[in-house]
């Protein structure tokens, strides 16, 4: 946004001479110098221009800070449309879908208070208003800056739900050295998004925290449930954050444990009033359930069901941990090299070390690190608390890296397994058990056996452990929860790991749409059917051998 | 040979609207006024205000201290006033709006036209009362439907931005006027 203001010229007209004995006494009309003003706003069809950055004082730009209370800045906030036009679908900014009632609800929250727990259920889209709320605090240049605090594995999934919520918003993600994060920091930028633990060094450990010399008008605390110890790093850092607004985003209901309950609102009330705040938040459970009444906003899904769609799907971008990274890099070019060595490559060797390669992305056994299965706990964590179920289906059944290795990790949740390796009794018998026993929260199927003709409508929440190459088996295997008998809406949670085989098959696949919107009853598992031969060897920079 | 594509008008493309409101402070004494440009999409791309103060009644002062007499009568007040105002905002303004909009209580459409006389297609809306919904009345010459005007109008009315710009415009000047007795603001009767 810019402001300048302009220049005007005065002129005034009808003066009276003093007569003696009877005089005609009279002010004169009076105009005043007019002054006008420029105010920028962002061009949507051009996202990639430049902002505007003006070393003018009176200018509002990316770099200027003016203070509330500045008349500038003020102005721009009042000329600009009404929150409600904004994030209606009234099309003043264009959103890649319509923003449902409550999440217009949650918005508004989110704008026009300045601390606020928003604690809907998971699933309902709280990473979306979050955006949203941004976005519109920009438009109106309420805001200059705003960090987003979440666990590393999903700085990627919100750098693409900004590009696709708010993609004129310049997004930077602050990773890497110490130096580069030391950059980082510094560059121009709307938003800037960063993981737990390297917030937390970029706080305590450096001298001179490049983090707490920001001036942020927002912070976001993604997955807040990460600073319900208060004597944690993380915790201790969060808070000296300093920012006027403060929003904690969870799924899990907090009032479950007031202990974590009371961080959090230690969290979201540090700019206000301390002293007496911290005196509340110390006191008897009651007090702090009251205190939670004042800041929270939670809505669960049977709240909002006659306005949720019955299936909604969330492509989940992981970022490797860094252990599980460096073998993935190092096992994707060994590979090249091997089979560009070969006297002889064929279609077969290319798909084995892809399937090697997805395995990695599932599960790296050197070092234990698996992206994917991090972000399964947390979302099972939380989906169990609501009540819920999930199933999850992988195309590896081993214990490494596919339904065992599930069944091993996801053991408190007690799961069941279905895969080929059971006998169509023992198949029967998991689901019967599936079924009727609640205790089990979540069943785990390989989706070559489990991907068609089950009724699993217990389950409302879907994770694609590995993506498959046809969509349309992927749906297939949906449908198992999302059918005729279900109740609740259905989840959908498919993974793709950053940089890696799966988001290269991702691309292309998407590129084959129209291929499989004619194929969406050929559920075949037959990789032919979908990529060619030269597909499948460009996936690794390969050229089909003559 | 270039690749065609299909253009989707930009905001800027639809055109831009002033809107014009003017307020009158007798407490003061003072007209204040502002013109607020926006493109198609309700965002703001230009704010220009003023006041003009008006002169008291003139008093005729006898050698006995009487007083009498009036030299501007609170009509013609207005009809100086408003114009004055109006004036130096369209010069002050930069940008050249395809359409500029009013309130009825602005003043009567002959009023309007004949005083402010503005060279480009001027409408002036009508909140919605009681029962009546909202109107869109052209005061000069309605364009044709062909014209840049009759489509950004068209636009505004179907983003809901008739009357709300004009609130905005009213906690603007309220913002860069505080001074003024904006608890004292009354009605203008009409002449």
């Amino acid at each position: 946004m810019t402001l300048r203001p302009g220049i005007a010229r005065s002129e005034s007209i009808g003066a009276f001479r003093r007569v003696p004995a009877v005089s005609i006494e009279t002010n004169r009309w009076v105009v005043e110098r007019a002054l006008r003003y420029d105010i920028g706003w962002f061009d949507y069809a051009s996202a990639d221009e430049p902002l505007e950055s003006s070393g003018d004082s009176d200018s509002l730009g990316l770099n200027s800070v003016l203070p509330k209370g500045n008349l500038l800045r003020d102005l721009a906030v009042t000329l600009q449309p009404p929150i409600g036009a904004l994030a209606s679908g009234s099309n003043i900014l264009e959103w890649p879908s319509p923003l449902l009632q409550y999440q217009r609800e949650g918005v508004m929250a989110l704008i026009t208070r300045p601390a606020l727990l928003l604690a809907d259920s998971m699933g309902l889209g709280k990473t979306i208003q979050s955006i949203a709320a941004l976005r519109i605090l920009y438009h109106r240049s309420e805001i200059q800056s705003a960090l987003v605090v979440c666990p590393a594995g999903l700085v990627a999934q919100w750098r693409s739900e900004f590009a696709r919520w708010a993609p004129e918003l310049t997004v930077v993600p602050v990773q890497g050295s110490s130096t580069e994060r030391g950059r980082l920091w510094r560059v121009p930028a709307h938003v800037r998004l960063i993981g737990y633990e390297t917030l937390r060094g970029d706080v305590l450990d450096v001298r001179d925290s490049p983090a707490l010399r920001q001036t942020l008008d927002v912070v976001v605390l993604d997955e807040a449930s990460r600073i319900k110890n208060g004597r944690s790093g993380i915790a201790v850092a969060c808070k000296l954050l300093p920012a006027e607004r403060r929003w904690a985003l969870t799924g899990t209901p907090v009032e479950n444990s007031l202990e974590d309950a009371v961080s959090i609102l230690d969290f979201l009330v540090n700019n206000q009033s301390v002293g007496r705040h911290r005196a509340q938040i110390t006191a008897n459970g009651s007090d702090v359930k009251a205190q939670l009444r004042a800041y929270q906003l939670r809505r669960r899904r049977e709240d909002v069901l006659p306005q949720l769609p019955s299936k909604r799907v969330n492509e989940i971008t992981i970022e490797l941990p860094p252990a599980q990274r460096a073998v993935y890099d190092r096992a994707e070019q060994d590979g090249i090299i091997q089979l560009t060595g070969r006297e002889s490559t064929t279609i077969v060797h290319v798909l084995e070390l892809i399937s090697r390669l997805k395995q990695i992305c599932n599960y790296d056994p050197a070092s234990g690190e698996s992206g994917k299965l991090a972000d399964i706990s947390e979302r099972m964590t939380e989906l169990v608390s609501q009540g819920d179920r999930a199933l999850i289906f992988s195309q590896f059944v081993d214990d490494m890296f596919g339904i065992g290795r599930l069944a091993h990790h996801l053991k408190p949740y007690n799961p069941l397994s279905y895969t080929g390796s059971l006998t169509m009794q023992q198949r029967t018998d998991a689901v019967a058990k599936f079924l009727k026993n609640s205790d089990h929260k979540v069943l785990l199927l390989s989706l070559r056996a489990g991907g068609q003709g089950l009724n699993l409508q217990a389950a409302s929440f879907v994770f694609h452990l590995d993506r498959w190459w046809n969509p349309a088996v992927e749906e297939q295997a949906e449908s198992r929860a999302h059918r005729m008998g279900q109740t609740k809406p259905v989840t959908i949670y498919r993974y793709i790991c950053a940089n890696t085989i799966e988001e290269r098959i991702d691309a292309k696949l998407r590129e084959k749409r129209r291929i499989f919107q004619d194929a969406v009853d050929d559920a075949t598992l037959d990789i032919s059917k979908m990529l060619t031969e030269s597909e499948v060897f460009g996936l690794l920079g390969l050229g089909k051998p003559r | 040979m270039p690749v065609p594509y299909r253009r989707t008008p930009r905001a800027a493309e639809v055109g831009q609207a002033a809107y014009l409101d003017i307020v009158w402070l007798g407490a003061d004494r003072v007209f204040y006024g502002g013109l607020l440009i926006i493109d198609g999409k309700g965002q703001p791309l230009e704010f220009v205000h003023n006041q003009v103060a008006a002169p008291l009644e003139a008093q005729l002062i006898t050698s006995d201290e009487s007083a009498s007499g009036l030299l501007w009568p609170e009509r013609m007040v207005r009809q100086i006033g408003i114009p004055l105002l109006t004036h130096s905002l369209f010069d002050a303004c930069r940008r050249e709006p395809d359409l500029l909009v009013c309130l009825p209580t602005l003043g009567t459409p002959e009023f309007c036209s004949a005083e402010i006389a503005p060279s480009l297609p001027f409408a002036q809306v009508v909140p919605p009362q009681d029962d009546l919904p909202m109107e869109w009345n052209w005061i000069n010459t309605p364009p044709s439907s062909a014209m840049r005007a009759t489509i950004l109008s068209q636009e505004l009315v179907r983003r809901g931005f008739t009357i709300e710009p004009f609130e905005r415009l009213q906690d603007a000047l309220r913002l860069v006027y505080p001074q003024a007795s904006w608890n004292c603001l009354a009605e203008y009767d009409d002449a």
